[in-house]
């Protein structure tokens, strides 16, 4: 697996550490798909805070694989952007869509538990 | 500080080259967020290379301008195909490739200086600069 | 005829004894060089101030005395293009008789011969070292102020409260986004609340930077309440036609507080006193 995906109870933690070309992190994102459909998954987090920099594709890989998680039923939140990440990524007139996204791993488990599978993050919130 | 030049030949080398950006950037002491926009901006530019072009090169060079202003350019050039209709490419959500036509509009709006020079069948060149805050 | 001829001569000769004088004496150093921006002329202030002897320095390229060779010929071109520049923006250091580096303000203008021909520029060339140091310390003490006035607070567990005071220039608007973003992690704050009631005026720029920091805020996993929004502020955020649906604003930074703390399911109970 190009990143390591632990289940931790019910949820996939997935945690980013090193940059991605763009082929691997389609694999990423096939890989976290698999898993999700593996272990049926009640959600799924993915922590970025190792990542310093979000371009638009690796943004475009992100939301995507949120929202396909969605569709199979599950949750998802992205945790750990840096804030000038944020910045750059909301400059660029590209956010990461109607993604959840909570500060850090406990924030996002809370979030998980909170959210609505069916109809995703909805407003961000 | 000494200029740099690196080629742009696969995917692995988006990532090396934004990390070089992101040390000069640092190392001429631009602040965290403007290092990320170049590293960012290098990365939309690079991969652009590598994708429309199969390869390319990326320049950086400490400048001054008439004000002593620092600041770091880049200039990131191909052989490839060139673009055809360059405000077409410009545009938000324009991509020949399903991407998101996000990269160069995009990349536009974090520096302070963009020059993007493309004819068809011989190649194009990117130009950003972006000044000390 | 001849006796008053003569002292037309010597008026004349008294005049330019009494002009050099004036430009010997001058505390600031004049310089008159060509096209090819060679010196021709100097007075005493440039000999004291460069160390170099007066034959030496007529003659020798203007640009020579300077740290920035190519600046300083940049600068002799544009006083022939120009014809006459004035508080010259292009920094300039001259290089001292002691190898320091001498902040200057070149003032310059073209002269002409009795045909009207340009045949060189004189310029005057002024420490500004101590000017510059004044400025210095004014910009050093206004980063200080710049930063002192733009605190981030922590309120209660989960909210964080930047209060802007006073007039938000897109630098200044720029420092509070990235601080407040900053605060939002290390404080782990969930909401975060701007307010704007001491802002007396807002352009499109620095209203354009709140919507940017709520937004990036946003994708941080923080909401972002704006309070003390004044109705020409409300104009200018509305004129902008940005996506202002994810903004929550309130009117007094009370209602702010009350708003973030609902959204932490923390209700505030009233006491029996209000
Ligand atoms: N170096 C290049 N050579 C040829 N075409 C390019 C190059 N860079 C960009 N383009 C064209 O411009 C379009 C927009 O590029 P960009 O904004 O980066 O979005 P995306 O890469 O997502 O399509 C691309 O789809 C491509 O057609
Ligand atoms: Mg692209």
């Amino acid at each position: 697996m190009i990143v390591p995906i632990l289940k931790i109870g019910k949820n996939l933690i997935i945690s980013i550490q090193i940059p991605l070309t763009d082929q691997q992190a389609r694999q990423f994102q096939r890989e976290v798909l698999e898993e999700v459909a593996r272990t049926e998954a009640f959600g799924i987090i993915i922590d970025i805070t190792a990542m310093d920099v979000v371009d638009s594709y690796m943004a475009r890989i992100l939301s995507e694989t949120a929202i396909d998680v969605q569709l199979m039923g599950a949750r998802a939140v992205i945790v750990g952007i840096r804030p000038e990440v944020a910045v750059t990524l909301v400059q660029m007139g590209r956010g990461l869509g109607d993604v959840a996204t909570a500060l850090n791993l406990e924030q996002g488990l809370a979030k998980l538990e909170k959210m609505d599978a069916r109809k995703g993050a909805g407003h961000g919130s | 500080m000494e200029a740099r030049k690196m080629a742009i030949l696969r995917e692995e080398d988006v990532i090396l080259a934004r990390q070089l950006v992101r040390k000069m950037a640092a190392d001429m002491t631009f602040n965290l967020v403007d290092q990320t926009r170049l590293a960012t901006a290098v990365s939309e530019l690079t991969r652009n290379a590598v994708e429309y072009a199969r390869s390319g090169d990326i320049r950086m060079e400490p400048v001054k301008n008439r004000l002593r202003r620092e600041g770091l350019k880049i200039v990131v050039s191909d052989n490839g195909p060139g673009i055809a209709d360059i405000e077409q490419a410009m545009t938000m959500g324009f991509t020949t490739s399903n991407g998101l036509g996000a990269g160069l509009p995009g990349t536009r709006q974090l520096v302070d200086e963009f020059d993007i020079r493309s004819t068809s069948g011989s190649g194009t060149t990117v130009t950003i600069v972006m000044w000390k805050r | 005829m001849a006796k008053k001829r003569k002292s037309t001569e010597e008026e004349l000769r008294e005049l330019h004894r009494y002009t050099r004088s004036l430009i010997e004496a001058s505390p600031d150093m004049m310089v008159t060089f060509d096209r090819d921006s060679l010196i021709m002329d100097v007075n005493q202030e440039t000999v004291d101030m460069t160390g170099v002897s007066r034959e030496k320095l007529i003659g020798s390229p203007f640009k020579q005395y300077f740290t920035d060779p190519e600046t300083a010929h940049q600068a002799a071109m544009l006083v022939f293009e120009q014809e006459k520049v004035k508080d010259l923006e292009l920094e300039l250091e001259l290089i001292d008789h002691k190898g320091d580096h001498i902040p200057v303000a070149l003032n310059a203008s073209v002269y002409r011969d009795a045909a009207g021909k340009v045949v060189g520029a004189f310029a005057i060339i002024r420490d500004i070292s101590k000017r510059k140091k004044a400025i210095e310390e004014v910009q050093r003490q206004q980063g200080e102020i710049l930063e002192l006035s733009t605190p981030a607070l922590r309120v209660w567990e989960g909210v964080v409260l930047v209060p802007l005071i006073g007039t938000i220039d897109t630098r200044r608007a720029q420092q509070v986004m990235e601080n407040l973003l900053e605060r939002i992690v290390s404080t782990e704050s969930e909401v975060a609340i701007l307010d704007i009631a001491g802002v007396p005026t807002m352009d499109t720029k620095v209203a354009q930077h709140l919507v940017i920091t709520a937004q990036a805020a946003a994708m941080l996993g923080a909401k972002t309440i704006i309070t003390g929004v004044s109705p020409s502020s409300a104009q200018t955020m509305t004129k902008l036609g940005l996506d202002l649906s994810r903004l929550t604003c309130k009117g007094s930074l009370s209602a702010g507080i009350r708003e973030a703390l609902d959204m932490l399911s923390l209700k505030v109970v009233e006491s029996n006193g209000e």
